[in-house]
């Protein structure tokens, strides 16, 4: 990582500050101390959204944590039996399909933020409910094949590889797990109307997550699934 | 993934990789609305990736997994 990087991101902030205090002066001396932004979310001194600020910021660290077990993954890959390896377990066109399902939910949640950006929130219910169904049967198919390699006898602690593999993908499934549950009660809030400031803000904090899962999964399934086919 | 039925020999590994961040990238930049909302947004998720990079880049060259 370039230290101009990190240089020019804290000039923005300056910047961002610096243009938000002079905003907020005029707004003091015409409008008293309201310093609600024009979207509806709280807001910090950068004049952002907090909430927003907040997940990018966790979603960074997120990369952090898949890297941790990726790296993991790559180093003991070639750490288990003769006949119970990714060779002999691995079924490409089953887990290609669960992966195009969870790709094509990366796409009605998009739908999603773009109903509720027009506040059309009942096509984005709609298509909230398509997203965590699609969620499902990627987490289903996930659990048949931990079930299907678990009879042929890799279990959790059968070898250095299976225990990188579970651990990796498991995290993963339970990153969807949580999506699913955010978007069930996202649905359920915007329903009986009790999401705490703006409706559009909170289906797209729930759209990022989704969609890191998303990209989590794209690396996943072509690092551990599709490259042993090279070899 | 259409990419796996087909043999291109050497060239399997680097078409895969470079569509694996094609598609990353395609899903950050517009799916997640980076390329058009505040560039402070962008930074603070590129600076936790290049971070995560760089050390588990660093950690797997310990273990001279580049190497072989």
């Amino acid at each position: 990582m370039s230290d101009s990087l990190i240089t020019e991101t804290v000039k923005d902030a300056v910047e961002i500050v610096k243009d938000h205090a002079d905003d907020v002066h005029v707004h003091d001396v015409h409008a008293g101390d309201d310093h609600s932004g024009d979207h509806g979310g709280h807001h910090t001194s950068l004049g952002l959204s907090n909430t927003k600020l907040a997940m990018w910021l966790f979603l960074g660290s997120e990369c952090l944590l898949f890297g941790g077990l990726i790296s993991t993954y790559m180093l003991y890959r070639n750490r288990h039996s003769e006949n119970l390896g990714p060779d002999q377990l691995w079924d490409i066109p089953f887990t290609s399909a669960t992966s195009f399902v969870l790709l094509t939910s990366s796409l009605t949640m998009v739908l999603a933020v773009s109903a509720a950006n027009r506040k059309d929130l009942r096509n984005a219910k709609i298509y909230l409910s398509v997203t965590a169904l699609l969620g499902g049967l990627f987490l289903a198919g996930q659990i048949y094949e931990f079930t299907v390699f678990y009879r042929e006898g890799l279990g959790f602690t059968t070898s250095l590889f299976s225990s990188s593999f579970f651990t990796l993908t498991g995290f993963h499934g339970v990153h969807v797990s949580i999506g699913i549950i955010m978007l069930v009660a996202l649905i359920g809030m915007l329903s009986k109307e009790k999401v705490s400031g703006d409706d559009a803000e909170a289906v797209e904090m729930v759209g990022l997550y989704w969609h890191f899962v998303d990209i989590v999964w794209i690396i996943i399934f072509t690092v551990i699934y599709l490259i042993e086919f090279i070899k | 993934m259409a990419v796996s039925y087909i043999d291109i020999g050497p060239l399997f590994l680097p078409v895969l990789l470079g569509l694996m961040v094609v598609k990353f990238f395609m899903v950050v930049l517009y799916f997640m609305h980076i390329k058009f909302d505040n560039k402070l947004f962008g930074r603070l998720f590129y600076i936790g990736l290049g971070l995560a990079v760089f050390v588990y880049a660093a950690a797997l060259s310990t273990f001279q997994f580049f190497a072989g």
